[in-house]
């Protein structure tokens, strides 16, 4: 039985959408870690595909296009690394990222395996990320860096992405988690 | 004068000191893995500091920086804050949709800082 934390979206109905999936494969997580920024940008670049600029003189699309570049970016790349950092699932399981495509609003899932303590540290933080205020979790964090950024990341998307995260947690075999992370940005066609 | 910190250049970043002007050109995609993998970089620019009065980050071709990047700024900002007698300024760009958002959250840390955009 999955658990969820926060308002996840399920994929039913999801529309247009990209699915990509990766083996951890035999290379160290320190060769991989540049493909992290490789399919993030690609996903950034795939986006704006859907939110065409117009012509050249139309600023505020331009302008548009580019906050969902970049939003895309970070918050695909921020998933990326916390997704290859915690991965325990050996070469059985691969990690996913999910990005589907909404007029009103883009979804990023990104899907990996992990064991019972990692799972148990990410429904604290998860619970944390829901509940309290995240402008003053966020000060924090950045007043106490010598702690992982891990959490850094997450909040980042909440704070200065506006995004929304929810987590899904599904038992495997041999006390493993698939776990999954979703971040939502909604799109403000009225942004300026 | 000391030598000014040797450069860092990566396949998609690079940072480049001149302690003559004060200033550390960070450009490019940032995205280390950890601070660990910044400590050089944080090295860089305390070392920059040691050598200056004033010290200006220009971060106008940063493209991209992950959060542990945005962790390492805001370390190297609580450290401007220890030592008050440096000024340090950040050239940010306005076309660059993150560093509106995240540098301003480094100037709440130092409000002392000199945050420009062009």
């Amino acid at each position: 039985m999955s658990e969820t934390l926060g308002d996840f979206l399920s994929e039913r109905d999801c529309g247009e959408h990209l699915l990509l999936s990766f083996s951890k494969g035999s290379l160290p997580l320190k060769e991989r870690w540049r493909n992290n920024s490789l399919t993030a940008d690609f996903l950034a670049d795939y986006a704006i595909t859907f939110f065409p600029a117009g012509r050249g003189d139309d600023t505020r699309a331009l302008k548009r296009q580019r906050e969902i570049k970049d939003s895309v970016s970070y918050i695909a790349n921020e998933l990326l690394e916390n997704g290859l950092k915690y991965h325990e699932g050996g070469a059985a399981h691969d990690l996913n990222i999910r990005f589907e495509i909404h007029s009103d609003r883009l979804v990023i899932s990104q899907t990996n395996v992990t064991g019972a303590s990692r799972a148990e540290r990410l429904r604290h933080l998860a619970r944390e990320l829901l509940e309290e205020d995240i402008d003053t979790l966020f000060l924090q964090r950045l007043e106490n860096t010598d702690e992982t950024s891990a959490g850094l990341g997450l909040i980042t998307i909440l704070h200065d992405h506006g995004a929304a995260l929810a987590w899904r947690l599904s038992p495997l075999p041999n006390a493993l988690h698939a776990v999954t992370t979703q971040a939502t940005l909604i799109l403000n066609p009225e942004e300026e | 004068m000391s030598d000014a910190p040797a450069p860092i250049v990566g396949e998609n970043h690079r940072a480049l000191f001149d302690p003559a002007q004060g200033v550390a050109r960070i450009e490019g995609s940032f995205r280390l893995n950890g601070l660990e993998e910044y400590r050089p970089l944080m090295q860089a620019l305390l070392q920059l500091c040691e050598q200056c009065d004033q010290v200006t980050l220009d971060l106008r071709a940063l493209d991209f920086l992950n959060s542990s990047g945005i962790a390492m700024l805001s370390k190297f900002a609580l450290e401007m804050r220890a030592r008050d007698a440096l000024k340090l300024s950040i050239l940010a760009s306005d076309s660059i949709p993150w560093q509106g958002k995240s540098l301003k959250n480094i100037q709440r840390l130092l409000p002392t800082l000199e945050l420009r955009f062009e």
